[in-house]
């Protein structure tokens, strides 16, 4: 089997003895390195060996010819191999937030046939945590901005093959959030955020917090940091989880795979946290984030419809 | 793909970071929770990390990473941090806070450093307030305010450690800690004993044990109780800083301990009450006899003084009841008010303050208020007005503006005004070696009563006023939502009026004070202040500070060198794998003049200074143990920042010169 993978691998990269893989990255940060050694760690040898790294910043002038296949990871690569338009070859776009992948595809930026990866949990995850976490919790409140008011849609059709139910609160169209949380609060038991740079503007984060902490609803969140600033479960795919995934489909380009590799796929991998002390606070007896993650890992992944 | 498009509503597509990014809030600046980006001063906030990587033994060390703060010994346990300035080795300019307890003391108005019971294990943060901040925490929140926030008990629970330091100058020291709980009570023990030879030539050796505990408890699903105490204790080495036989070297014994209890309640959306109660109480005891000493030996009439008691005892009690409200009047406009009430006692030995007990009573009330304009538009206001009953009123306004360019940006102006009520000792010293008859003597022939010697070496005229100062602070703060990174830079303007130095009181050195603590002088001070923390590979930080300070004398324009012309700071932290980490400290400080000297001569040369740790986790029988080697001072001997001593009684100097330690942590599962 190996030997066979190998032998595609270099069909694909070493047609001729320059091909190469390309891999460029938005900026050398420790998420992109993290990012990297999830990839170097589970791509294929002969991929490997075939890489070229470049950061969104260093592509001026550079020859693409010898790449037969490109990996782009992040907004800012996406947004600089997005005018070069290839259509001739493998692209795979990758660590992108899928609104962020269709905001570069509706100015035209992108070329939707080629591959993406990105970064966003399937909002049916996030679901099925609330519903391993807390069986008792019958009714969500989704707290959404501009930009995370892109999940809603999603949202509403997911919940409906749940026995959840779900309200939605627009921070941003709120003249007084405190009202808002607090009329929220009295409908809901959990509170839901997700992606979104408005929830690091001032005061929306304490406001948030001190709300789940005041109304002993826990709140479930998209990120790590978020998690220690005290939400009380977290949801999210690491940057090394990225790299493996996307160490994956580029070990699948031009070669059959076992299973589909989607022309646009959701994380695979991912990582659940509680945090213990917030959920003490709550009066929560929530599992623990091993057991919660083996039970979503046994579920299996929900993909976007 | 059912998701909605929204996509080209969006102003811009939305970035990567924003799922992996941190969130770095601020609690200094305006006893209220914010962000860095919104503070309306520059603050600096040393984390676990950067403790950890220093290899600091004490906390007075991790202030040399901070720009613009001096940190100095005068001796091997008697630390100075100050900022901006430093021109005594009691730095009586900075507020220093314990989880909110003023622990500067008013007898001396110096913070004692080595009987705090807070054991750098203990800390969760510390945050430095760069500048004035009287409007937040009242008086001697002058230069800077040190805000130290040891954790929470309920982030302790199960957790027990033991970890053993061992190396060069003597030092031998065991700190023991152990978290528990039980439903809604967590606590936190901590117990410490450590020892060191101080300075390698000096009679100064110390020993200190402390105890603290602290423990949290949810009174209801609103009410939170939180009580902590501690005490320090232990012998020190004094040694004659005087002429021989005047003086000599002895030994006092300092204790500190305190007691704090505070009721905090959650009542809406961003709005809580606390009400804190806390007494701190400091005693030196300090006391030792003299010989006879000659006056004028070799004189047919010798005016010789008898043996003497010297008492140098100092006593400090303080009651301090607080009360807080935050709330937010508006989505926009978010209020932090209080009030409260002090009572200081002093009480200072013969020979410090006459064996005299003095009340200092203070009556306060505070407002800050955060208004959110309109985006970008974010101002800070504070006022904080204090009534002593020895200095009278004072009021110390602050009102700053913020203009972000985008949530992670922004430049702030700020304005401020703040006091600083003189310590008990510069109030109302009476100090000084001897207040006695002298007998005269032919050689060694008693011939009859000599004149009386009243040798007194300072004084305070009970007329003090406070000091005053008017800043001005233009800044820019970058932050990222990554990695925490950040950048800081600002350039200030603080006007110091009605100064209280030591002014000298001619012809009066054997009958009276031979100087006295005076509000005598005007200084301002410029400068630049740079700050950075980097990631700059995975698992690599570094941590950059620099200042440029120019002083000068208001009124004679006479530059001044109380404060380094340029200093810097550097913290490489890096983790290699899960067991192995390191930290490299270097520190850069300019020449600056000596403590307690007018001398420009007596001026200390440039200082670099290298530390390094290097540790490794791992883990045996279910215990996770960390060993590590540190290595201080590296580059060789430096000079520390006292300089008055007379050399020519006196030829060895504070030197500190290279050590080193090794550090075993056990954390028992």
């Amino acid at each position: 089997m190996r030997l066979m993978l190998s032998t595609t691998l270099a069909l694909l990269f070493s047609a001729n003895v320059d091909a190469r893989l390309l891999l460029i990255v938005s900026q050398e940060s420790p998420v992109y390195q993290e990012f990297q050694q999830g990839m170097l760690g589970t791509l294929n040898s002969v991929a490997a060996e075939a890489l070229d790294l470049r950061t969104a910043d260093d592509v001026d002038g550079l020859d693409f010819s010898p790449y037969s296949a490109i990996v782009v990871a992040g907004v800012d690569a996406a947004k600089v191999v997005a005018a070069r338009n290839f259509l001739d070859k493998p692209v795979l776009y990758t660590m992108l937030p899928l609104s962020s992948y269709q905001w570069l595809d509706a100015h035209g930026m992108l070329s939707p046939q080629h591959k993406l990866l990105y970064i966003d949990q399937p909002v049916g995850r996030y679901l099925q945590l609330v519903r391993a976490a807390m069986p008792d919790i019958t009714t969500i409140a989704y707290l959404y901005g501009e930009t995370s008011a892109f999940y809603i849609d999603e949202l509403k059709k997911t919940v409906d093959a749940t026995k959840l139910q779900m309200i939605f609160g627009d921070m941003m169209g709120s003249d007084k959030l405190s009202s808002l949380l607090k009329s929220i609060s009295a409908d809901s038991d959990v509170m839901l955020l997700l992606p979104d740079p408005f929830f690091y503007n001032r005061r929306v984060v304490q406001e948030v917090l001190l709300a789940s902490f005041r109304y002993k609803h826990p709140l479930v969140v998209y990120s790590e940091s978020f998690l220690k600033a005290g939400a009380m479960l977290a949801l999210f795919s690491t940057p090394g989880q990225i790299g493996r995934q996307t160490a994956e489909i580029v070990n699948c380009l031009g070669r059959p795979c076992y299973g589909t590799v989607m022309q646009r796929s959701a994380p695979k991998y991912f990582s659940v946290m509680v945090n213990d002390v917030v959920a003490r606070q709550m009066g929560m007896s929530s599992k623990s984030a091993e057991e919660l993650q083996q039970e979503l890992e046994s579920i299996g992944t929900s993909r976007p419809r | 793909m059912a998701v909605s498009l929204h996509a080209d509503e969006m102003s811009s597509p939305l970035s990567e970071e924003v799922f992996w990014g941190d969130m770095p809030v601020v609690m200094s600046a305006t006893r209220m929770p914010q962000l860095a980006v919104d503070a309306p001063v520059a603050v600096t906030v040393i984390d676990r990390r950067m403790i950890e990587a220093s290899g600091a033994r004490e906390i007075p060390e991790l202030f040399r990473l901070v720009p613009g703060f001096i940190v100095g010994y005068h001796d091997g346990h008697s630390a100075s941090v100050s900022y901006h300035m430093s021109d005594e080795r009691y730095a009586r300019r900075m507020q220093v806070l314990v989880d909110g307890r003023s622990v500067y003391t008013t007898a001396i108005g110096d913070t004692p450093w080595s009987t705090l019971d807070v054991t750098l294990d203990d800390i969760e943060r510390i945050e430095v307030v760069r500048g004035p901040n009287s409007a937040s925490y009242g008086a001697n929140s002058f230069l800077g305010v040190i805000n130290i926030i040891t954790r929470s008990a309920l982030l302790d629970r199960g957790v027990s450690s033991i970890k053993v330091n061992a190396g060069t100058q003597g030092v031998r020291e065991i700190f023991v800690r152990h978290g528990g709980g039980s439903g809604k009570l967590d606590y936190r023990v901590s117990a410490g004993f450590s020892e060191d030879d101080g300075f390698a030539k000096r009679y100064d050796d110390k020993r200190t044990n402390t105890f603290s505990v602290r423990a949290d408890y949810a009174l209801s699903s609103i009410d939170a109780l939180t009580f902590s105490g501690g005490v320090g204790m232990g012998p020190r080495q004094v040694e004659n800083r005087y002429v021989p036989d005047l003086s000599v070297d002895r030994e006092k014994h300092e204790l500190n301990h305190n007691q704090s209890i505070k009721w905090e309640r959650t009542l809406g959306l961003g709005e809580s009450l606390s009400v804190q109660l806390y007494h701190i109480y400091n005693h030196n005891v300090e006391s030792f006899h003299t010989g006879a000493f000659r006056l004028a030996p070799g004189l047919v009439i010798d005016p010789v003084s008898p043996a003497n008691e010297v008492d140098f005892g100092r006593r400090t009690d303080r009651y301090d009841l607080a009360l807080q409200h935050n709330v937010s009047l508006f989505d926009n406009l978010r209020v932090a008010w209080g009030g409260g009430l002090r009572d200081d006692k002093v009480w200072g030995g013969r020979n410090l303050m006459g064996d005299v007990t003095i009340n200092n009573y203070l009556k306060y009330g505070f407002m800050n208020v955060e208004w959110d304009v309109k985006s970008p538009w974010l101002f800070n206001a504070g006022l904080m007005v204090e009534d002593y009953s020895t200095t009278g009123t004072a009021v110390s306004p602050r009102l700053g503006a913020n203009y972000s360019f985008s949530p992670m940006q922004s430049v702030r102006l700020t304005g401020s005004k703040a006091v600083r009520t003189p310590s008990m000792f510069e109030y109302a010293t009476d100090y000084g070696i001897y207040g006695a008859a002298t007998n005269l003597y032919s050689g060694n022939t008693l011939i009859g009563p000599g004149p009386a010697l009243d040798l007194l070496f300072w004084g305070g005229t009970r007329q003090t006023r406070v000091e005053k100062i008017t800043s001005f602070e233009l800044g820019y703060h970058l932050a990222t939502r990554a990695d925490s990174a950040f950048f800081d830079a600002k350039i200030y303007r603080d006007d110091l009026s009605e100064l209280i130095f030591k002014v000298d009181n001619p012809g009066t050195f054997s009958l009276g004070h031979n100087s006295l603590y005076l509000n005598c002088c005007h200084i301002v001070i410029k400068g630049v202040e740079l700050e950075t923390k980097l990631v700059v590979a995975e698992r690599n930080s570094l941590y950059l500070g620099y200042a440029y300070t120019h002083m000068r004398d208001a009124d004679t324009g006479k530059t001044l060198l109380m404060a380094p012309k340029h200093s810097a700071s550097l913290l490489y932290m890096v983790d290699f794998d899960k067991e192995y980490s390191a930290g490299v400290g270097y520190y850069f400080t300019d020449k600056i003049q000596g403590w307690e000297s007018a001398d420009a001569e007596a001026v200390r040369s440039v200082v670099h200074r290298l530390d390094l740790k290097i540790s490794r986790k791992f883990v045996m029988m279910s215990d996770e143990i960390e060993v590590a080697l540190v290595i201080r001072n590296a580059l060789g001997k430096y000079e520390e920042m006292e300089v008055l001593r007379p050399k020519a009684s006196f030829a060895e100097l504070n030197e500190i010169g290279p050590s080193a330690y090794v550090s075993v942590k056990v954390q028992l599962d």
